[in-house]
């Protein structure tokens, strides 16, 4: 019986080829230094990109790619369908351990100078899958198609636009139509789900074929460097003396890395759930504070805090001269040392771009975008700013709700904070630079000019006058009280 | 290998817990239906409504009292009444800082919302303590200029000064930049009911003993409108709404 089974195991080797299909892939040749901890990040990505093509796969049985009907398909998998919303969390949270290990994968690269020569086409490879990964992020969050994922269209959108010459054009084709629309979810659903995946899965091919033909980096030594007419016959040596195979000596590590991985997202699932979606969008609901997904916080970070002289010259040729830059790496760091202490200017850079990354990503998490649409009719001024004003100041607190002034500007640390708090405001400002402020505006605060009455200017600066710490006289202009002399509106009338 | 055969087991079991967790109902990343996102008008809870819409300027608790008067007192409630509290809720106050609510007007809440927020300053409004048989209807012409000086100095000049521009209890009330800010109904409702959130009387309480007539109420809001000047801006007005 075992004889025969043995048999016919033998004989559809023969025919498939089977083992020799398993030799040389799964059993390829390492270097022995390859099998580490620090080279199973690639694997983990991977596993990544399996998870969700299964959910997505699952999510697309019930996910209507239309205006109409995507958010009540969302409702619908949280609320209704069975484990619905584990499924989506599998999605969500698959898509942001595939982004942060892959990003790890590269940093792993980078630092172990595994682009260098043979392996060039490697890394370019990779940094197409990269972006291409980053590209299936933010399709996806447009999946669900709620307020977040229009405001993210929206930056695209005017970033599109800026393209010289055909950028009308090249809004049009992308969001199928001059603004964003039903239309726009069709095109990112195909994105989505047929041609980035299809170029990925093509892309990923050829980047594994190639680890297998180059070889995987070995772990750099000190005082080893790349020479292009030995580094072969060297890496040769390596892996066939002395080396080791992917199956069995190293798959366990990476077996490992990616139970952890899955665990991890399982984990996450369980506790924070599936995002969103956070409302049908609606270019008339102002009231809210929409954020990109993680991945994509620092470059709006980037495009907020820059002035915007700079701005369409820094968004397009930004990440154009970026992806060059990193594309182009292997060409012209093609040889040399491999171990990251030998190579500062890399190591430094390196540091540079997490450190940035990391600040603006986390100045975009938290910082206010946008200001707090509610607050002027939502948060009351503060009791203790209230006790014992007059008439004209208690109207000056009502104009103060009632211009949005609350929505920029904090009082008792509640309200927008794109201004700074105004709790102390008297202490370092005069009647007269109040005056100034609202009529005139400055910085990212708008001027009211017309939009404000002389009465009601006269009444938020009687109100804003009384924001001083206690027992100590608030600002004066040094001259006369009631002086003013740019002859501004709310110029003194008693 | 060794190493693969000590971790495999925990992995194993930190997933398989997670699957099965993954039935049962209290888990935290599950969403609820009740957190779902609502349409700003498909809002019908007044907790809600109310500190979106209204409790940036009105409180409902005297103790912390806002800028603009508590809108849950009894004699107020008795003095306006529910029709008038919903018109000017709908309508808004124009010229003034009380935006109008319902979307054809300009706010960002529908009949029923508005039909919501009102019932619940009703609800949440205490009974009178005791029957107010004397109360002044809630809108009426203004009185007589010079009779109201007088009813000003009996009833308020103790708290706002002899000529109204401030006083040792309260501010001033005859400061243009005010007057121009308020509209008479407010001056009248202020008079009436008071500012009891702020320490400011009723017409019943304003002299110990003494009640406030309607012709004196007509009259004392008739003295401070006259201290209004022309407005400087008559752009100012109606169409000045920024929302
Ligand atoms: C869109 C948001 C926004 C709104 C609305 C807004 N401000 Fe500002 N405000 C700012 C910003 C931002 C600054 C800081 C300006 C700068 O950097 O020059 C500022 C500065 C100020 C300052 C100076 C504070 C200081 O310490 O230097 C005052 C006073 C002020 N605003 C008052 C007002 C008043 C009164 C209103 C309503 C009539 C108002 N602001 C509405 C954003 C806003
Ligand atoms: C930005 C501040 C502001 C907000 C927000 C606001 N109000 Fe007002 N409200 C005022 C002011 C100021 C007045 C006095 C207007 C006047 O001078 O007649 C007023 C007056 C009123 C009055 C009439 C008082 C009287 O004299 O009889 C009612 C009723 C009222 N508000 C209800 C509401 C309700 C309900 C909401 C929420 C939907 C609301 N208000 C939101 C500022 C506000
Ligand atoms: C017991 C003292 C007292 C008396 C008497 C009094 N007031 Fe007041 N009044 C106040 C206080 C306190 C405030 C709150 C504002 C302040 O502190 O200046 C106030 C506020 C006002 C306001 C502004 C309310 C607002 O919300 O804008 C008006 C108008 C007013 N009083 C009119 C009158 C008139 C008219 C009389 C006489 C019929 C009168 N007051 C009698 C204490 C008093």
């Amino acid at each position: 019986m075992t004889k025969q089974l043995r048999n016919i195991a033998l004989w559809l080797d023969r025919r498939l080829h089977l083992s020799q299909i398993w030799e040389a892939t799964a059993g390829h040749g390492i270097p022995k230094s390859s099998a580490s901890w620090f080279y199973v990040f690639g694997s983990a990505t991977m596993l990544c990109l399996g998870v969700q093509i299964v959910t997505g796969i699952c999510l697309a049985l019930i996910y209507q790619p239309s205006a109409q009907e995507a958010y009540a398909s969302l409702h619908y998998l949280n609320y209704e369908q069975p484990l619905g919303w584990f499924l989506r969390g599998m999605h969500y949270w698959g898509s942001n351990f595939m982004v942060a290990i892959m990003l790890m994968h590269m940093t792993q690269v980078f630092v172990f100078g595994a682009y260098k020569y043979p392996r060039e086409l490697t890394w370019v490879s990779g940094v197409i899958l990269c972006l291409l990964t980053l590209g299936m992020a933010f399709t996806g969050q447009v999946m669900r198609w709620d307020q977040d994922a229009y405001w993210g269209l929206g930056i695209g959108v005017s970033m599109l636009g800026r393209v010289p010459f055909i950028g009308p054009e090249l809004t049009h084709f992308l969001m199928g139509g001059p603004i964003i629309a039903g239309n726009s979810l069709s095109r990112f659903f195909t994105l989505h789900v047929f041609i980035i995946p299809g170029i990925v899965l093509a892309l990923l091919s050829m980047h594994l074929r190639l680890v297998l033909s180059k070889g995987i980096n070995e772990a750099p030594t000190a005082g080893k460097p790349v020479r292009r007419d030995s580094y072969e016959e060297e890496y040769e040596e390596m892996v066939h003396r002395g080396g080791a195979r992917f199956a069995p000596d190293a798959i366990g590590k990476d077996l490992i890395f990616g139970g952890i991985v899955l665990g991890l997202i399982v984990a996450c699932v369980l506790l924070f759930g599936p995002k969103g979606p956070e409302g049908i969008p609606d270019p008339t609901l102002i009231n809210t504070n929409p954020r990109p997904d993680w991945p994509f916080l620092w470059f709006f970070a980037v495009a907020s805090l820059m002035p915007p002289y700079m701005e369409s010259v820094v968004l397009l040729l930004g990440p154009v001269v970026a992806i060059g830059i990193v594309i182009a790496l292997p060409f012209f760091d093609n040889t040399g040392e491999k171990k990251w202490t030998l190579r500062p200017v890399s190591t430094v850079s390196l540091i540079l771009v997490v450190v940035s990354l990391a600040a603006f990503t986390w100045y975009g998490a938290t910082s206010p975008w946008s200001p707090e649409m509610d607050a002027w009719s939502s948060e009351p001024t503060p009791s203790h700013m209230i006790d014992g004003r007059t008439p004209l100041e208690l109207q000056g607190a009502l104009v103060f709700q009632y211009k949005q002034c609350r929505n920029c500007h904090a009082l008792d640390g509640i309200g927008g904070q794109r201004g700074p708090a105004l709790d102390l405001v008297a202490d370092r400002m005069t009647p007269d630079q109040l005056v100034r402020q609202v009529v005139q505006g400055s910085g990212n605060m708008p001027a009211y000019g017309q939009n404000i009455s002389p009465a009601e200017v006269k009444a938020v600066v009687a109100f804003l006058h009384t924001l001083h710490t206690e027992g100590r006289l608030p600002a004066q202009t040094a001259l006369n009280l009631h002086e003013d002399p740019e002859g501004s509106p709310a110029g003194g009338d008693e | 290998m060794t190493e693969l055969k000590r971790w495999i087991f925990p992995v194993l079991a930190l997933a398989l817990s997670s699957f099965l967790l993954a039935g049962c109902d209290k888990i935290p990343g599950k969403p609820e239906p009740e957190e779902a996102y609502q349409r700003p008008t498909e809002v019908t809870d007044f907790n809600v409504l109310y500190t979106t819409y209204c409790a940036g300027c009105h409180s409902l608790d005297a103790s912390k009292p806002a800028a603009a008067r508590q809108l849950n007192e009894a004699l107020y409630l008795a003095f306006a009444g529910r029709e008038a509290i919903l018109q000017i809720t709908e309508d808004g106050v124009p010229g003034t800082t009380m935006p109008a609510g319902l979307i054809d007007k300009g706010g960002k809440l529908t009949e029923e919302q508005v039909g919501i927020i009102v019932d619940g300053i009703v609800e949440r409004t205490p009974p009178l303590s005791q029957e107010v048989t004397d109360l002044p209807p809630y809108r009426a012409e203004l009185g007589r200029i010079e009779e109201g000086r007088e009813a000003f100095s009996r009833y308020c000049a103790g708290c706002h000064g002899e000529d109204g521009s401030g006083g040792p209890k309260a501010g001033s009330i005859v400061d243009p930049a005010y007057l121009e800010l308020v509209t008479n109904q407010s001056l009248r409702t202020t008079v009436v009911a008071g500012r009891t959130d702020l320490g400011m009387p009723d017409f019943r309480n304003m002299v110990p003993g003494e009640v406030m007539s309607d012709e004196e109420v007509e009259d004392v809001v008739a003295w401070l409108a006259s201290h209004r000047e022309e407005p400087d801006n008559p752009a100012q007005g109606n169409e000045e709404r920024n929302d």
